[in-house]
């Protein structure tokens, strides 16, 4: 497992969620209509879902060990790691615009604290906690060394939680849940991890 | 810093560079379909009335293809006609 380690983490992972806060009243500032800032919070909010799924699917894909070793299994470990960070930016920049949108009008508290929303607390709380869970799940690749192997590996887990708060979340309280291509999204991403993770449970040796 | 590490560091690199910008760009079609999930769409039965009460010029080049004006156009052109 020596080639999936961890380079330390550069000094621009920890100014990416400055940056999407930046962005986040650049937009508010720059006077944009409210019906941008919705399509912003929705777009964001697709965009990291799918990249959680992609994510998700590659880890599937590597404890399958459905791909060959050396160069090619580290640069997908690479991929897989990175697409967890941009779930937390992308996840984030949705949270985080959300405030400045006033469709739903959202307090700093009802994005911070799970099922404190007056909006769909239930599916907001899962998002939220999703999110959260996102964050343990990246925090696990760089404390790897610190916590152990088993430790790391049950850590590793929660992936599967986000991916069903988050799943759930969009369903229930996305605006775009109804439409045809973000239906086909939904069923490709269900698919795929339901299909990879019988798999793995399957063919499971320990 | 080895020549293996410096490749390594150089496909890190681009990796995560050929994400972000994957990334970024998906945000634009995704974007842009639900600006067309917005926009309203009318039937043929509600825009049909409207259609017989203004007047639609098309032409046919030699080539073959049509070209239509809109009404604004016509009227631009009858305007233009009156006033010479």
């Amino acid at each position: 497992m020596a080639e999936l380690e961890q380079a330390s983490p550069a000094w621009w992972h920890f100014l990416l969620p400055l940056a999407i806060l930046g962005l986040d009243i650049a937009v508010a500032v720059s006077g944009t209509g409210q019906q941008t800032v919705w399509y912003v919070v929705r777009a964001t909010g697709v965009i990291a879902y799918v990249l959680l799924a992609l994510s998700v699917v590659i880890g599937l894909v590597i404890s399958n060990r459905l791909l060959p070793g050396g160069r090619i299994k580290s640069d997908v470990f690479e991929a897989h790691s990175f697409m967890t960070l941009l779930v937390l930016a992308f996840g984030g920049f949705h949270a985080l615009a959300l405030l400045v949108d006033s469709y739903v009008g959202f307090s700093p508290r009802e994005i911070l604290v799970p099922f404190t929303s007056t909006y769909r607390p239930a599916s907001v709380g899962l998002g939220i906690l999703g999110l959260y869970s996102a964050a343990i799940v990246y925090a696990s690749f760089w404390a790897r060394k610190m916590i152990g192997y088993q430790a790391w590996r049950a850590l590793h887990y929660t992936a599967f939680f986000t991916f069903v708060a988050v799943t759930l979340h969009g369903i229930f309280s996305g605006a775009d849940a109804g439409a045809g291509w973000m239906i086909a999204i939904y069923v490709l991403s269900i698919t795929a991890v339901t299909s990879l993770t019988s798999w793995r449970i399957l063919t499971a040796e320990d | 810093m080895s020549k293996a590490r410096k490749r390594a560091t150089t496909r890190q690199k681009l990796i995560r560079g050929a994400i972000v910008s994957a990334s970024l760009l998906a945000f634009v079609p995704v974007f842009n379909q639900m600006q067309v999930d917005a926009t309203p769409t009318v039937s043929v039965a509600e825009v049909a009335p409207a259609i017989t009460q203004t007047q639609v010029s098309s032409t046919t080049t030699a080539a073959g293809s049509s070209t239509r004006t809109t009404p604004q156009q016509v009227t631009r052109s009858h305007t233009r006609t009156r006033g010479s």
